[in-house]
């Protein structure tokens, strides 16, 4: 028993060694600091590690947690972030944009219909296939093609309204 | 790009994901707590016991390829348009039995002597050494292990003689159960588990070191070698990192480790976290993607080792994933050697009390995930669990010693004796006791 609990724990950590830089780079693009792109992520594992066996694909399950705790945190965060960017928007903005400010466009994405920011965040900024976006979120692949369809055209149409 | 400015959509998806390195001690913190979150759940006993060794069985699987169809992590892919030096071709082995057999096939070669080992999970392992007369080009054989080191059978080998200027291999390493690399000084790959290996043109050059981790594997590279037989990497003026997905034979240098020195085998040190390549004195440090690595610049606080370039200076380094430990002496003079502990990835140090090691002895120093060090030597195998205290490890010593001494798990680790004997050395408790292994 001593030898599969090793082999377990070898396992998930040559997981963590070989995911963790990356997961926690795609979460911080999405928050706004690194120490809670860090807690995010070893969340993530966390859940990842307390039920793993039974997953097939253990790197598309992380991601899926880590959407559902950058959901949760912006959720939680988001009337904070609202009085920030209401006592912001006295100072003048800079004249052009430049793609260093995530939270511009993160706020964009923040505020898509919770289906088409799942397959977004995942398929755009995951690098998941449409078939595997599929395949996570129980959708059909043509659904799934037609829901990152939508979330494009909303955050291009939201783009023009920003400007 | 017109529209960059217009549309921050198509800016903010092409920027690239900055990797993200955890902060020391992270993986067992996460470990400890999934582990507590698992013992809180109501499971009964024989569906824990169930889940436990489906994870034994196929974690190592998925964890290993999981990149595989991922897209490279694009922000640290800085490679300079150098010319890939080593396309694959040359001779391949006649099909034999692959590592994933092992256990199954036939007995290994009689007379089998190990040179190198190498261990891809708990129990899964490979060595590589002679058996029978070395005639032109093929005296190599190679034997796998299904149980760490009880029975061995044989697999099949690369079709390359002892070490001979820069031709024949000595050393193995391989990924998974599938892709492996024997190599020191010439370079053969396999990605079908060793059922059939092919050479690596590294034009002239001679493979000094090898290492994997994550989804690459890195290799030393060295040229004005002058040292021949068993000694192939002595004398030798300029050394080259380079890395290739494990899966690929696409090798190229990687960025910012290349130059003038002497590189010795065990200079190149891997974790998940980074890489670290100590060549003549200097240490260079990056990422185990295909990232540009660094020189990383002497303080106040480091070691003279790293300071000089003296030649007759014994330097191994061992890190893991919360320190990075170098021994170094001089082997002319000095009794015993100098241990030193990096917690900032080798800016900062700090001494620690020197090994009771004469530095011409020392031949490898190893580290686990729990921390004790390592190191093999001419007169046995020493244990550290603080680092500070050190005692001469329990098991039989070979004549001459050991050349190598390595920890695959926290309690488990495996040893070469320096002689030709038929048998590798195992640790099943951290490295306190050893017990030998025949081959046969």
């Amino acid at each position: 028993m001593a030898r599969l609990r090793t082999a377990d724990r070898e396992a998930a950590e040559e997981l963590f060694n070989a995911c963790y830089p990356r997961l926690a780079g795609w979460v911080r693009r999405l928050v706004d600091d690194d120490e809670t792109a860090h807690e995010i992520a070893a969340e993530a594992f966390t859940r990842l590690l307390s039920r793993w066996s039974g997953l097939d694909n253990p790197q598309s399950y992380l991601y899926m947690i880590a959407t559902n705790l950058v959901r949760d945190h912006w959720r939680k965060t988001s009337r904070e972030r609202r009085a920030i960017r209401t006592m912001a928007a006295t100072v003048p903005k800079e004249p052009s944009w430049h793609p260093a400010q995530d939270v511009d466009v993160r706020d964009l994405i923040e505020s898509l219909p919770p289906r088409l920011r799942s397959a977004f965040l995942l398929h755009y900024y995951g690098g998941f296939g449409v078939k595997e976006v599929a395949v996570l979120l129980g959708r059909p692949e043509g659904t799934v093609k037609a829901d990152l369809h939508h979330a494009r055209a909303k955050l291009k149409a939201a783009v023009g309204e920003v400007s | 790009m017109t529209n960059h400015q217009r549309d921050p959509i198509e800016a903010w998806l092409s920027t690239d994901v900055e990797l993200m390195p955890p902060p020391p001690g992270a993986f067992e913190r996460v470990h400890r707590r999934a582990r507590h979150r698992r013992a809180m759940k109501a499971v009964t006993a024989a569906v824990g016991a169930a889940v436990i060794i489906a994870a034994g069985v196929t974690v190592p699987q998925l964890a290993s390829g999981l990149l595989s169809g991922h897209p490279t992590p694009p922000a640290k892919i800085a490679l300079r348009p150098e010319p890939q030096p080593m396309p694959a071709g040359g001779p391949s082995a006649l099909p034999g039995p692959r590592l994933s057999t092992a256990g199954h096939g036939p007995p290994p070669a009689a007379g089998f002597r190990p040179l190198s080992v190498t261990f891809v999970g708990p129990s899964l392992g490979a060595v590589l050494g002679r058996a029978g007369r070395c005639g032109p080009g093929r005296c190599t054989a190679m034997a796998g292990t299904h149980d760490y080191g009880t029975n061995w059978t044989e697999i099949a080998a690369p079709p390359a003689g002892p070490p001979d200027g820069a031709a024949g291999v000595s050393q193995v390493r391989f990924f998974n159960a599938k892709n492996g690399w024997a190599y020191a000084p010439a370079l053969y790959a396999t990605h079908d588990g060793g059922e059939s290996w092919h050479a690596i043109n590294t034009k002239g050059r001679r493979v000094v070191d090898l290492s994997t981790v994550g989804d690459r594997a890195f290799a030393v590279l060295a040229s004005g070698c002058t040292g021949t037989g068993a000694q192939f990497a002595s004398g030798c003026t300029r050394f080259r990192l380079f890395s290739t997905p494990k899966s690929a034979d696409r090798w190229q240098s990687v960025p910012g480790a290349s130059g003038t020195g002497l590189a010795a085998p065990g200079g190149l040190q891997l974790t998940g976290q980074g890489g670290y390549l100590i060549v003549g004195g200097r240490l260079y440090a990056g990422p185990v993607t295909a990232g540009r690595w660094h020189l990383v610049p002497p303080s106040p606080s480091t070691p003279g080792c790293l300071k000089d370039h003296a030649p007759h200076e014994v330097r191994l380094i061992a890190p893991n994933l919360d320190a990075l430990y170098l021994t170094c002496g001089s082997t002319q003079g000095t009794v015993s050697l100098g241990l030193y502990v990096s917690r900032d990835r080798g800016y900062s140090w700090r001494s620690l009390p020197h090994v009771p090691v004469a530095a011409d002895a020392a031949t490898s120093l190893a580290t686990s995930p729990a921390g004790p060090l390592i190191l093999a030597s001419k007169t046995g195998l020493y244990y550290s669990g603080d680092a500070r205290a050190w005692r001469k490890a329990r098991g039989p010593v070979p004549a001459g010693g050991f050349s190598f001494a390595g920890m695959t798990t926290s309690s488990n680790g495996v040893a070469v004796a320096a002689a030709p004997v038929p048998a590798v050395y195992i640790t099943t408790d951290g490295g306190l006791s050893w017990r030998a292994r025949s081959i046969r």
